[in-house]
């Protein structure tokens, strides 16, 4: 791990984390702020069954727990995935495009050290937009009356949704260190945080694919149950699982990865394991 | 023990094959030139050595450390200009010169830094990104040097520059060697070697067509001789030279030869005719250099 890498990473990434941070603040002081106009409004209406379906939601708007989850917890997840999927592209593949990291490379430090200090460097950005967002429920929910919902219920909520963040951001990092350039990572990365919010989305409305709500990370999430369901362990434990995973190929890839190769390169994982178990 | 040692160095990109087994040993303390056009292999052959990319196969070893296996060892020894070097845009140089040190965990001499940076005129307090070329080249060659590693690899080192600093920068490197320090340094600046280096190689098609000790190859380096007739010799003449001498060129009154050692002949068989001009000199780098690149043997 190296100390200046690290802290020019975070100072790279510092209005990343402001404005990822800041608008998620601000959302969700508006969703507590907003919640008492909310709540006398959708005592005599309700959205059509089919739309809370969408949002993995069930009950009354009313219910400050149901109206969190579908104005804020089903889209706070896809916010901070997009931040951790420009962050882990631009780690490596932004930084090879801008020709810095060949300099960088050729230094007396190892590429595994380079990976840790960058890495800690996008997660101190991450806990950053998270410390952000908490001070938008803790600057507003004590003055709302929100029921059931504690202050603390909302700061694990927003914890909840790190996982899958991580999964796709060791995604990102790994498609990163294997494309030609990092357009094509965050096209691809991108597309899928996408397609996986759909998937989730779609298979809790449409019967026939419900299945499919299984091969989508963002489900495992579960952030459309989080306030009324409370935490599934063992969903969480899988993203764990998934981010550990990803970013283990990642710096796999890493290490094995060719600077300005302008190609794909699977390979670099096979060179980033011969590296490990021959040098 | 060689300060670079490249052994059967092959590298393939897909079904390309940049490096075909290139084989070079440089000394330490000499200025080592690595020539060839664009695309012959110097910065791939350069990459791997400072393993920012790897060999398909082959062996890489710097004073005598397995630059692969060891390479943050290897690295430890080097100091790396890149091609075309880009460094953090929001820094300014001097911060760059902090991060690099930084990350070395070493601290370069202060007044050695400090004449580098006034010798190549360097601003170090603009920002790295509102540089223009030229000044990011002299930001990397800074950070190649002022370390004093004891191998400086430096990939088209004047590029950008003007013709000033690069009097300054070919300075620069002769006293590095003078420290018992090594260059290698890559470029199609034939002038450039020519001036700098002690040894030179060529690389062409990704293989080393030939390694050379400059003041050697100076010395047994055939001349040119260069006759102006006071009119048109006979078509018939020049038909039968002297054993180790070459008609080159013959223009109407003007007439090219090469030769290594028939200049006596040479010089009887010219005498024939009425002679209003005559020069002999040895070719340049760029002459012999043209040769290989057109894929002529070296006389």
């Amino acid at each position: 791990m190296s100390r200046p890498i690290f802290l020019n990473t975070l100072r790279g990434l510092r209005w990343h984390v402001f404005w990822f941070g800041v608008g998620l603040g601000a959302y969700a002081a508006m969703i507590v702020l907003l919640f008492p106009s909310v709540e006398q409004f959708m005592a005599d209406a309700q959205y059509p069954e089919e739309i809370l379906k969408f949002f993995g939601a069930a009950g009354s708007l009313s219910d400050p727990r149901v109206f969190i989850q579908v104005e804020y917890l089903s889209f706070a997840p896809m916010i901070l995935m997009m931040y951790g999927v420009l962050a882990g592209t631009g780690l490596m593949a932004g930084d090879e495009g801008r020709r810095t990291l060949e300099p960088l490379m050729a230094q007396p430090i190892s590429r595994s050290a380079i990976f840790a200090s960058r890495i800690s460097g996008l997660f101190a950005g991450l806990a950053g937009i998270y410390l952000l967002n908490l001070a938008g429920w803790l600057t507003t929910a004590p003055f709302i009356d929100l029921r059931e919902v504690g202050t603390l219920d909302l700061l694990a909520v927003t914890a909840a949704s790190l996982p899958v963040t991580a999964a796709f951001t060791g995604l990102a990092i790994l498609v990163a260190a294997i494309s030609p350039a990092r357009g094509v990572a965050g096209g691809i990365v991108s597309g899928l945080v996408v397609i996986s919010y759909l998937i989730a989305s779609f298979a809790q409305t449409v019967e026939a694919i419900a299945w499919m709500r299984w091969l989508s990370p963002y489900y495992y999430s579960n952030s459309h149950g989080l306030l009324t369901d409370g935490v599934v362990w063992w969903q969480q434990g899988l993203l764990v699982g998934l981010a550990l995973l990803t970013f283990g190929l990642a710096w796999l890839a890493f290490r094995g990865h060719e600077i300005e190769a302008g190609v794909w390169q699977p390979r670099a994982l096979v060179r980033g394991w011969y590296d490990l178990t021959r040098r | 023990m060689d300060a670079l040692r490249i052994e059967a160095l092959v590298k393939d990109y897909g079904p390309v094959r940049a490096l075909r087994g290139i084989d070079l040993q440089v000394r330490p303390g000499e200025i080592f030139g690595f020539l060839g056009p664009n695309g012959a292999g110097k910065s791939t052959a350069i990459r791997i050595v400072v393993d920012v990319i790897r060999a398909t196969a082959g062996h890489v070893e710097v004073f005598g450390v397995d630059a692969q296996r060891r390479s943050v060892e290897a690295r430890r020894r080097m100091g790396y200009l890149p091609s075309d070097p880009a460094f953090p845009a929001a820094m300014t140089a001097h911060e760059v010169f902090e991060y690099f040190s930084a990350i070395r965990r070493e601290t370069p001499d202060p007044a050695y830094l400090h004449g580098l940076i006034e010798r190549l005129r360097l601003d170090t307090s603009r920002k790295v990104g509102a540089l223009s070329r030229g000044n990011r080249q002299k930001v990397g060659l800074v950070l190649a040097l002022m370390h004093r590693a004891p191998l400086i690899i430096l990939d088209e080192p004047t590029t950008g520059l003007d013709p000033l600093i690069q009097e300054e920068v070919e300075l620069i490197l002769r006293e590095v060697a003078a420290e018992g320090r090594t260059v290698f340094f890559s470029s199609h600046i034939l002038a450039e070697v020519e001036s700098v280096c002690s040894r030179a190689s060529i690389v062409r098609d990704g293989m080393i067509v030939d390694v050379f000790d400059l003041a050697e190859q100076r010395r047994l380096a055939p001349r040119i001789v260069e006759v102006e007739f006071t009119a048109p010799p006979p078509a018939e003449a020049f038909a039968s030279l002297p054993s180790g001498v070459r008609l080159t060129r013959r223009d109407g009154v003007r007439v090219a030869f090469e030769t290594g050692d028939g200049i006596d002949g040479l010089v009887k068989e010219i005498a024939r005719f009425e002679v209003a001009d005559l020069s002999v000199r040895q070719p340049s780098l760029e002459e012999l250099f043209i040769d290989y690149y057109r894929g002529e043997e070296q006389p």
